[in-house]
């Protein structure tokens, strides 16, 4: 196999892109930039979800559950040391967004155990109903703010914070899909019984799927705690965790630049449909029908798609 | 010779059927052991003990001096057993290269953080990883074909890959479950000369089930025999054409005149 420099690269190079981009963000309309934003952190969401439902193929609904521990203990972490003042905000938000991140992991750990057990719609089921369960314990918890929710959040998240993080996750995913390593979660996938007759350990392979995918979405809700200064649990409730699935199963499962670019159109859809107001959902919805029975593997699996990833492989 | 495999007084019951009952079976070091019996025997019931599917109700399994006893699959696996299947199971997303690299999963030795970052180590390892694959797609002949949908491939090619699957991990025993199901004559021949040639090649004991007989007799230098869960025979293949209680279990009871 002969190295592959080009993701670093492409990594190194996007980072002082994207910094400079940033600082454009004054000389657009605030709506646009919010919309940029949310893809941002849509890609993220929908890109750490793939790890678990398209590469580890284990069907999860909970996924705005881990976001909103993300959300709240890094919205803690900044309120807390924000409160000392004066920390120039990169020193402050970091810890934030990795302690969100973390607090976010080991709900994973604690979901993706009892998963080792459970298959398809069984699955489907226990993760809806555990990110249920966060929301509704946020709701309870009155130093959180409970049902009001949590105000004055410190605005942090800009254009560099979520698309650098992004650039990484996608690094991240498409070194390990590239990888010996990364090739379990596939056969995992497949066929479990002849992955562990393989000697793949399902466990640790579903296990890490959860930890990392509910990493990188505690992080997203970092990001978004902190571009919209304020969260309340509804924000982070069953209808949030289908978006997020919906992005990936139209990008195609465990394809990482479909799911890029339907986290893409799919954040930008429901606003364009604004114009026809009332039928906005409506649409939206049917686009999701004829999408789904025209394109089952996904609408945007090209590119990364299976063909190519096996091409590098065996480069 | 040295023992690789010893089963001992191994049972199993699913329910109040005995699958396998006090089965004896010493494997020695680089072996090539058939075992057949007719449908329902519990042959297969014997692999999915040994590979740690099944526990059994009682009796022991040692492998190379360690009981495999309360081990799960993929510890079992990477102890050195590996297996094929009687139905194929092949991975249905991954190419031929990437299914014979799953195989090889477990000896990436650089974990999950190595996968992402790709240091130095990772590419090391995959380089050697690379290698092995390599040169054993080479000896299947299935290098032309590796970036190819494994699913993809005509049946015996198929067989073929789950072959490789299990023999690339340089296991020390190769469990191998109707290797020649659904061949024809000539490509029966050529998977025999193949598994000769895999044996030497990889140094590896092998275990497998059959019910052709031309392959079984071809092949194997010892055959044991199972009826209803238990092991009614062993011995060479020309032992075992004339056992009297093996051709019972065949043919039905002499009737005398």
């Amino acid at each position: 196999m002969i190295r592959d420099h080009k993701p670093k690269a492409v990594l190194i190079l996007s980072l002082p892109v994207f910094w400079l981009l940033g600082k454009l963000q004054g000389s657009i309309s605030p709506y646009y930039y919010q919309i940029i934003i949310y893809i941002g952190i849509n890609i993220i969401l929908a890109s750490s979800l793939n790890l678990i439902n398209g590469f580890a193929g284990q069907f999860s609904l909970g996924h705005a559950g881990f976001m909103a521990i993300g959300a709240y203990t890094s919205a803690l972490i900044t309120s807390l040391i924000g409160a000392g003042g004066g920390l120039p905000t990169p020193l402050v938000f970091l810890p934030a967004l990795a302690g969100g991140g973390a607090a976010a992991s080991v709900c994973g750990l604690l979901v993706g155990i009892p998963t080792l057990r459970l298959k398809g719609d069984y699955l489907a089921i226990t993760t809806l109903g555990m990110g249920e369960i966060i929301r509704v314990i946020i709701q309870n918890l009155d130093f959180l703010g409970g049902a009001r929710g949590f105000t004055g959040i410190a605005k942090m998240t800009d254009f560099f914070w979520v698309y650098s993080i992004a650039a990484l996750l996608i690094y991240l995913l498409y070194n390990l899909l590239h990888s010996t390593y990364g090739i379990g979660y596939l056969a995992v996938r497949d066929d479990e019984i002849a992955a562990e007759s393989a000697g793949i350990s399902a466990t640790r392979i579903k296990v890490s799927a959860f930890i990392i995918g509910a990493f990188f979405a505690g992080i997203a809700g970092g990001l978004y705690a902190h571009f919209v200064t304020y969260i309340n649990p509804a924000q982070f409730g069953f209808l949030r965790s289908f978006e997020i699935v919906v992005m990936v199963v139209i990008g195609g499962m465990g394809s990482i630049t479909g799911v890029i670019f339907s986290a893409l159109i799919l954040t930008i859809l429901p606003e364009a449909l604004r114009a026809v107001a009332m039928y906005r959902m409506v649409i939206y919805a049917l686009l999701l029908v004829v999408i789904m029975i025209a394109r089952p593997g996904g609408l945007f699996a090209f590119g990364s798609g299976r063909k190519k990833a096996t091409a590098s492989a065996a480069r | 010779m040295e023992t690789l495999l010893s089963i001992k007084k191994c049972s199993i019951h699913f329910g109040g059927l005995a699958a396998v009952s006090e089965l004896d079976l010493e494997l020695e070091r680089g072996c090539l052991v058939g075992m057949i019996g007719p449908n329902g025997a519990g042959k297969t019931t014997v692999f999915n003990l040994i590979t740690g599917v099944y526990k059994p109700s009682a009796g022991s399994i040692v492998f190379e001096g360690k009981s495999l006893l309360g081990l799960k699959i993929p510890q079992i696996a990477r102890l050195g057993i590996s297996r094929t299947f009687q139905n194929i199971r092949l991975f249905k997303s991954l190419t031929v290269y990437q299914t014979v690299q799953a195989a090889i999963h477990y000896q990436a030795g650089y974990g999950l953080m190595g996968a992402t970052i790709q240091g130095p180590k990772f590419h090391r390892y995959e380089k050697r990883i690379d290698g092995e694959i390599k040169e054993a797609l080479d000896f299947f002949g299935l290098r032309e074909i590796m970036n190819e949908p494994a699913l993809s491939l005509p049946y015996g090619l198929q067989r073929r890959v789950e072959l490789v699957r299990a023999m690339v991990s340089r296991p020390r025993l190769v469990l191998l479950d109707e290797p020649a199901a659904g061949m024809n004559q000539s490509e029966k021949n050529q998977l025999m000369n193949l598994i000769r040639r895999a044996r030497g090649f990889y140094g590896c004991g092998i275990l497998l089930i059959e019910h052709d007989m031309s392959v079984v007799m071809g092949i194997c230098e010892r055959i044991a025999v199972l009826d209803y869960g238990i092991k009614i025979a062993e011995g060479s293949p020309r032992e075992i054409q004339n056992n009297p209680a093996v051709l019972e279990a065949y043919l039905g009871e002499r009737v005398e005149n």
